[in-house]
């Protein structure tokens, strides 16, 4: 838990000290007539941002020095069964969202249901096939037809246009 | 007299077949999406925003606001019958909520929830009829220089009342200050923070991206995480029977919920204090003044009734600084505060004046709507209970596909559904080490009337920052910067305290 505190933190500084940097393209400092300039508060905020981050990994580092047991920090980020749980959703999920843009939002939403209620889940055949088809039919009918709010489809789009 | 009138223009508005239909419907959801464990208001006000954008703001506003009511009940739920609470807002019903389930009394004290929550609401949406008014009439004084005081004591009050780490309060609000800078510079309209033209950051980070990624994707990682494990589970019996004999007993319980209630309504009404602080607040006060003190936490009444009333009350009070300030009481209010940016509505006095349809039929809304809930609350038990059932194995794969969907809805762009995927696993690892998430949505939210009034007040002071200060020409802004550095300085105290402790702690 510890290691991870200190790898987010110095992951801010990093990140906040690039985002700093680009700040920089517009100008950052207080102008005359127009107060601060564009960059200004990006500028600033993403240096308080390293700052109070490194105040961070100071303070875990300082804590360390304390019984490890008692502090806040102590104990494991994740265990090891809770992120095979997590992989084998979250993963998955993941490639969902990738494959949006491909197969259509129904299409990929149908197998990534079926496959966390019949693979993961060990649901059996009827319920994970009624749940996966229905979930994408009843967004469907709620987005395209209710809402008029088109979701993408990718190369199935012919497939919603047959008509 | 004038409010009544406005009062009955917005029953009126509230009773049309439309806005009635989607009150109930908000209620239903509201409950069901409190009582599934792991999901509040907050989550059910993000994941179904969205579906919001076809309908009018004040039915859409109306639906938000069944929601936010609904969670509250349906949170009870499952604190008593499961012993988990629905939402962080149910934690101290699970005190005596589940020790009274176990004697067999679950009917007793899910009644007990519901109609102390029924009370709660409707005492603070009276004080919500009569409060909003002349508080929207005293901002209309406000210019930007106020403005920008009153932004900062949200954000002070938010990193008072944040989690155990003043520090990483501080890095997450200045991270939602931060992303809200993305996009287009306000005043002088070039392109800022685009990273060399991804075109996905010309129009902004949506709020609804990072609201729906943490509060949908990172927290069905979080459960995920956790695994679902079975719990006992105690059989809710309830009938017309329990119902009359529970309400007999409650008398008993009216001095905790009128001190509930109104404690709730003011807690609510602080910038970012919210309901569960109020619930908490409300159930040790209740404690406090009870003759049977020992009793609390073994099964006690007043117990469920405090914590209920106090958390009911408390989210129509974190409405009222919403729409007359534009400053959210709560993290489900700072998303129906960017809901009305959406919508095009600018919050604040002037929408008293030139939105009455909104505000008045929110308000009647908001009396029709705790109706509503509190009978759905009693009598749609059952199927709660069912639904409660469903496992994760189920809810995880559709409520993440309803997350992308909602996603990509407001801006119509594939690039914000992967950033929402991302900020759901950052999310998931921010709140895992302690960082609190709801100062960033919050600082996403206002972060654009921040920059705007910051700017604007610079400009008008010829860019002296002696204007906030300033107590001859800004007195308002001025006390208001001085409250905010008070509650700015407070949580630092105990930390240095706690700093030099460790230190001597290491030396001896």
């Amino acid at each position: 838990m510890q290691r991870a505190d200190r790898i987010v933190a110095i992951g801010l500084i990093f990140v906040s000290l690039g985002v700093a940097w680009k700040a920089t393209e517009l100008p950052v400092g207080i102008l005359p007539k127009e107060g601060p300039g564009g960059g200004f508060l990006p500028f600033w905020l993403s240096l308080g941002i390293a700052a109070v981050a490194l105040m961070v990994l100071i303070q875990s580092l300082l804590s360390a020095r304390r019984d490890e047991s008692d502090t806040a920090g102590a104990g494991v980020f994740m265990s090891r069964e809770g992120l095979g749980d997590l992989m084998r959703v979250g993963l998955p999920g993941m490639i969902m969202i990738l494959l949006i843009g491909v197969i259509s939002v129904y299409f990929s939403a149908a197998l990534f249901i079926f496959y966390c209620l019949f693979l993961v889940g060990g649901h059996n055949l009827k319920t994970s096939l009624g749940v996966s088809i229905g979930v994408p039919v009843v967004v469907y009918y709620i987005f395209e037809k209710f809402l008029i709010i088109p979701l993408p489809k990718g190369y199935a789009e012919f497939l919603f246009y047959w008509n | 007299m004038e409010i009544l009138g406005n009062l009955f223009y917005g029953l009126g508005i509230a009773l049309s077949p439309q806005n009635l239909l989607m009150a109930l419907f908000g209620v239903v959801l509201g409950v069901a999406i409190g009582a599934m464990p792991g999901l509040g208001s907050v989550n059910g006000v993000a994941i179904l925003l969205p579906i919001t954008f076809a309908v009018p703001p004040t039915s859409a506003i109306i639906f938000l606001a069944a929601i936010y009511y609904g969670a509250m009940y349906g949170g009870a739920i499952s604190s008593i019958t499961l012993n988990i609470p629905g939402a962080s807002t149910a934690v101290a019903t699970t005190f005596d909520g589940y020790p009274l389930a176990r004697k067999g009394k679950a009917a007793d004290a899910l009644v007990t929830a519901a109609v102390a929550s029924f009370i709660g609401g409707t005492l603070s949406i009276v004080l919500f009829t009569f409060f909003a008014p002349p508080l929207a009439e005293f901002a209309l004084r406000f210019g930007p220089p106020e403005e920008f005081a009153v932004v900062l004591l949200a954000y002070a009050t938010f990193a008072g009342l944040g989690g155990e780490s003043p520090l990483k309060t501080i890095i997450a609000t200045m991270l939602g200050l931060l992303m809200s800078t993305v996009g287009t510079d306000i005043v002088s309209g070039s392109p800022r923070l685009i990273f060399g033209g991804i075109t996905g950051f010309y129009h902004g980070i949506n709020f609804l991206v990072l609201a729906i990624g943490i509060y949908g994707v990172g927290e069905i990682f979080y459960t995920l995480e956790e695994g679902f494990k079975t719990k006992e589970r105690y059989q809710a019996k309830l009938g017309v029977q329990e119902i009359v004999s529970t309400l007999k007993n409650l008398t008993k319980c009216t001095p905790t919920i009128a001190r509930g209630s109104l404690l709730g309504f003011f807690v609510g009404m602080l910038p970012a204090a919210g309901a569960t602080p109020a619930s908490f607040m409300s159930y040790s006060i209740a404690k406090r003044f009870a003759k049977n003190p020992e009793e609390f936490g073994k099964g006690a009444l007043e117990g469920v009734a405090a914590p209920e009333c106090a958390n009911n009350a408390a989210s129509t009070g974190s409405m009222l600084p919403m729409l007359t300030l534009g400053i959210p009481g709560s993290p489900t209010t700072a998303v129906m505060l960017g809901a009305l940016f959406v919508w095009g509505l600018v919050p604040g006095p002037r929408l008293f004046v030139e939105n009455a349809e909104f505000v008045w039929g929110l308000t009647g809304s908001l009396y029709i709507a705790n109706t509503m809930a509190v009978i759905v609350a009693i009598f749609a038990v059952p199927i709660f209970i069912w639904m409660l059932r469903m496992p994760m194995t189920i809810l995880a794969p559709i409520i993440l596909v309803v997350c992308a969907v909602g996603g990509f809805s407001p801006t119509q762009d594939m690039f914000d559904v992967y950033l929402m995927f991302i900020f759901g696993a950052v999310g998931y690892i921010f709140r895992k080490l302690d960082y609190p998430l709801a100062p960033m949505v919050l600082a996403l939210v206002l972060g654009g009337l921040t920059e705007r009034t910051f700017r604007q007040s610079m400009i008008m002071s010829h860019g002296s920052p002696g204007i906030f200060f300033d107590f001859a020409g800004h007195p308002i802004a001025a006390a208001l910067m001085m409250v905010s550095a008070v509650l700015f300085i407070l949580p630092l105290i105990p930390m240095i305290f706690r700093f030099r402790v460790s230190r001597s702690g290491t030396s001896a």
